[in-house]
């Protein structure tokens, strides 16, 4: 087990940021870790981080309680990112590794073996401030990796990226799992989580609504019985198992059913009673629906 | 241990390691030289100061050249005197080899006038050459200081000051040529009642109300005129009244406590009680400078958010400890570097010259170093606690303002105004009561050092700074660690003392 939580709680005076989360990351996985902005997610990695200390709970890295001595080994990329202007890109990447407790000489050379690998070596001698947005934003990556972790946590690592620079990311995540790393990483938007994720933990208002995977999440997720049609199909209720009716607009209506009711025989009644049939059937269920209908507020009603 | 090194070493670098630190380095050496230059280029440019007697009573002109001829004499001798004492010092030639008046000695009238009757500089200078083997730089005279020119203006006999004012003006203000160059200073005008009517006033006319050293002196050397006459009209003699005038009592300051006949030991009482005033200044701008070089630091980090990617290695006391230690090295080097070249400077150069030397024994000897390098890393470190803590709680230097800036003032405001008050009474109640305010104590401790202060007083006023130094760390470390993190922290002191609340709730847990 490379990360785990148990009962993890986190209050600010008042507020309750993060309540009796529990999830456990394990060796070589890749996890996603969902939620809406202000759902808690920032807050969990700081603590896992032990950059915010817990309010209750318990976690662990490595299987020890020791957070300060797990996290040497956790290369950590936090949501908001920013690097010393005036350093150069070589020695910002060996400089996050030295205090990883990278010895000095060594971290300069692996910086210069990062930047090679990433094919960014015409950049080592520049000022941070002399670089695109998208290269600091790499150079932050590469600084992350200086110390060769087992475990990765990245914090919204797709957020400010361009869509090319988003698909780099993934290839380096996959590239990276590939050679045995643990990845966990938060994200707000489902594509990439879809993607990259063997498995998924979704929190919301601070607390989990979801782990498991994406083929668990799908099953776990009531699909609905959609009816389109132009006519109102209100006369339904009562037959066939049909409990109610919810209309979802542009000629679509949510059939509420009872346990058990045959999709055939309410077809049947809706032909029936000359409702004219546009389509009928469950609904596709992306994980973005999911993810709106587990994590999102109330925003049901208008999908 | 080694991520708190890699800070520190990291910190200093960003600093010291910049074109603008090495330039600040290089500057003020240059600067010293620089300022050295203008004292030189003050002097090789001033000229004569210039000025035309307008004597109607037909006596006072002759006294005030006579007067005007002593002075030049006085400081010729003088040079003379400083070159022979500077030969000396060196062991090329030994003073008491020449014969008077050529000896170095009391500067008295009859050892000026024998001087000036054997030759003057000119013959000292062959006498001197005489003595040493290798070649001398030849003495020069110093400038003159006075001159009295005679402009030969047509002017009515009894012209009225605003006339001859009028008159003398465009000579003042360069607009007309003084022979022998320069511009004209001022114009004596003696009435011809002087001297014998009550009212009679002589009048000094001039452009540059500032310079009143003309009029000094013309009126010194007519007082001292009226009054040499005042005493032979009461029946002494010329050489009684020679005798009288040249009456001077004999006083002089000595350190108590110390051997008032040892002349070494007096000059380093004097460099002893002048170089922590110096000192001081230096550790007051040190420590105020380079601790408020700490809130510029803590919010470029915030504000780049540079400060989250290090919490995750190291913690926020590491962080901040590192920062102190990082800048505190930063301030002691370009003392230490200064200290060092200067040293070697003296030691180099000052071999032979028993002033420098003096300063240096002064420098390395006694306990003002250690002293000043102790008051400068409590000093900052209170300074700078507070300044890390104030930053930790800001996005940018606004926010910031509203806090530093009374800060800022606390620190300033007293010192200035108090500085005087402790060195013209090291031991009084001011100052005793300063010694024991954390905020002004490391820049009063080094001003009382060289007064014997009392041994508990030196104990308790560096225990009471070292101590809130200390706790000052500790509170600001807890405001630091809960308000490093937060975006838009409040900048007041409501905000900051809610964050340390904060802080210490969560540390409790």
């Amino acid at each position: 087990m490379v990360l785990n939580l148990e009962g993890v709680t986190k209050r600010f005076g008042d507020f309750t940021a993060v309540s009796d989360v529990s999830f456990s990351v394990s060796k070589g996985e890749i996890v996603g870790f969902l939620g809406q902005n202000g759902a808690g997610k920032t807050t969990t990695l700081r603590m896992v981080m032990d950059i915010l200390p817990v309010t209750g709970g318990k976690i662990s890295l490595f299987g020890s309680e020791d957070l300060r001595k797990g996290r040497l080994r956790v290369g950590f990329l936090p949501e908001e990112r920013g690097l010393y202007r005036k350093m150069k890109a070589v020695d910002t990447i060996a400089y996050f590794g030295r205090l990883k407790g990278v010895p000095g000489g060594k971290a300069k050379k692996k910086a210069n073996e990062l930047l090679e690998r990433f094919g960014m070596e015409q950049y080592a001698q520049n000022k941070i401030e002399t670089l695109s947005k998208g290269n600091a934003q790499k150079i932050q990556l590469l600084s992350v990796l200086t110390h060769e972790p087992e475990f990765l946590i990245l914090d919204e690592p797709f957020s400010g990226l361009d869509p090319v620079n988003q698909k780099l990311l993934e290839d380096l995540i996959h590239s990276l799992r590939q050679e045995g790393a643990t990845v966990l990483f938060s994200t707000h938007t489902m594509e990439h989580a879809e993607r990259l994720c063997d498995r998924f933990v979704m929190v919301k208002n601070g607390e989990k609504v979801f782990e498991g995977t994406i083929d668990e999440a799908r099953e776990a997720y009531e699909r609905r019985l959609i009816l389109t049609t132009t006519d109102d199909p209100s006369a339904l209720v009562g037959k066939a198992g049909v409990t109610g009716v919810q209309p979802l607009g542009r000629n679509r209506f949510a059939l509420q059913t009872s346990d058990g009711a045959d999709t055939q025989a309410i077809l049947a009644a809706a032909l029936q009673l000359g409702i004219t049939v546009i389509g009928f059937g469950r609904e596709e269920v992306s994980l973005h629906d999911i993810f709106f209908r587990l994590a999102g507020a109330s925003q049901e009603a208008t999908a | 241990m080694s991520a708190l090194f890699e800070i520190i070493s990291h910190e200093y670098r960003k600093y010291v390691f910049t074109k603008g630190f090495i330039a600040f380095l290089l500057l003020i050496p240059f600067a010293m030289v620089f300022g050295v230059g203008v004292v030189m280029l003050q002097e090789a440019t001033e000229s004569a100061k210039t000025f035309t007697v307008i004597d109607r009573t037909g006596q006072y002109e002759e006294i005030i050249q006579d007067a005007v001829d002593t002075n030049r004499e006085r400081r010729i001798l003088q040079r003379y005197d400083e070159f022979v004492l500077g030969l000396e010092s060196t062991g090329l030639v030994d003073g008491q080899d020449l014969k008077p008046p050529f000896r170095p000695d009391d500067r008295t009238d009859a050892r000026r006038e024998a001087f000036f009757e054997q030759g003057g500089l000119e013959e000292g200078s062959r006498q001197l050459k005489e003595l040493v083997a290798t070649d001398l730089p030849p003495i020069e005279a110093p400038r003159e200081r006075y001159r009295i020119v005679d402009l030969e203006l047509e002017l009515p006999a009894d012209a009225s000051a605003d006339v001859i004012g009028e008159a003398y003006a465009p000579y003042m203000r360069g607009d007309e040529d003084v022979p022998g160059g320069g511009r004209l200073t001022g114009v004596v005008l003696i009435p011809e009642a002087f001297g014998q009517e009550e009212d009679a006033e002589a009048v000094y006319l001039t452009d540059n109300l500032n310079d009143e050293s003309i009029a000094t002196f013309v009126r010194r050397a007519i007082s001292d005129d009226l009054q040499r006459k005042a005493f032979l009209a009461e029946g002494l003699s010329e050489e009684d009244v020679v005798r009288i005038t040249g009456l001077n009592a004999s006083l002089r300051t000595v350190k108590a406590g110390t051997q008032a006949e040892d002349v070494e030991q007096r000059r380093r009482d004097r460099i002893e009680t002048l170089l922590p005033f110096g000192l001081a200044y230096i550790l007051f701008f040190g420590a105020f400078s380079v601790g408020s070089m700490l809130l510029t630091n803590t919010i470029e980090e915030k504000s780049n958010k540079i400060v989250e990617m290090l919490l995750s290695s190291v913690s926020a006391g590491q962080l901040m400890v590192g920062k102190l230690v990082a800048l505190a090295l930063v301030g002691l080097t370009p003392m230490v570097f200064f200290g060092a070249v200067g040293i070697a400077v003296l030691t180099f150069f000052g071999a032979g010259d028993e002033f420098f030397g003096l300063v240096r024994d002064v420098l390395l000897g006694s306990p003002l170093v250690p002293f000043f390098f102790l008051y400068f890393v409590l000093g900052y470190m209170l300074i700078g606690a507070v300044y890390l803590g104030i930053g930790a709680l800001c996005e940018t230097i606004q926010d910031a303002q509203n806090l530093s800036t009374p800060l800022t003032f606390l620190v300033l405001l007293p010192t200035f105004a108090f500085a005087g008050i402790i060195v013209d009474d090291p031991n009084g109640v001011i100052a005793k009561v300063l010694t024991f305010i954390p905020l002004y104590s490391h820049v009063t401790m080094m001003l009382r050092l060289s007064s014997n202060p009392p041994m508990w007083e030196i104990i308790a006023g560096t225990t009471i700074l070292a101590g809130s130094a200390l706790l000052l760390i500790g509170f600001m470390g807890r405001i630091y660690r809960a308000g490093i993190l937060q975006s838009g922290g409040k900048a007041t002191w409501k905000g900051m003392l809610d964050a340390a609340r904060a802080s210490k709730e969560d540390s409790a847990r």
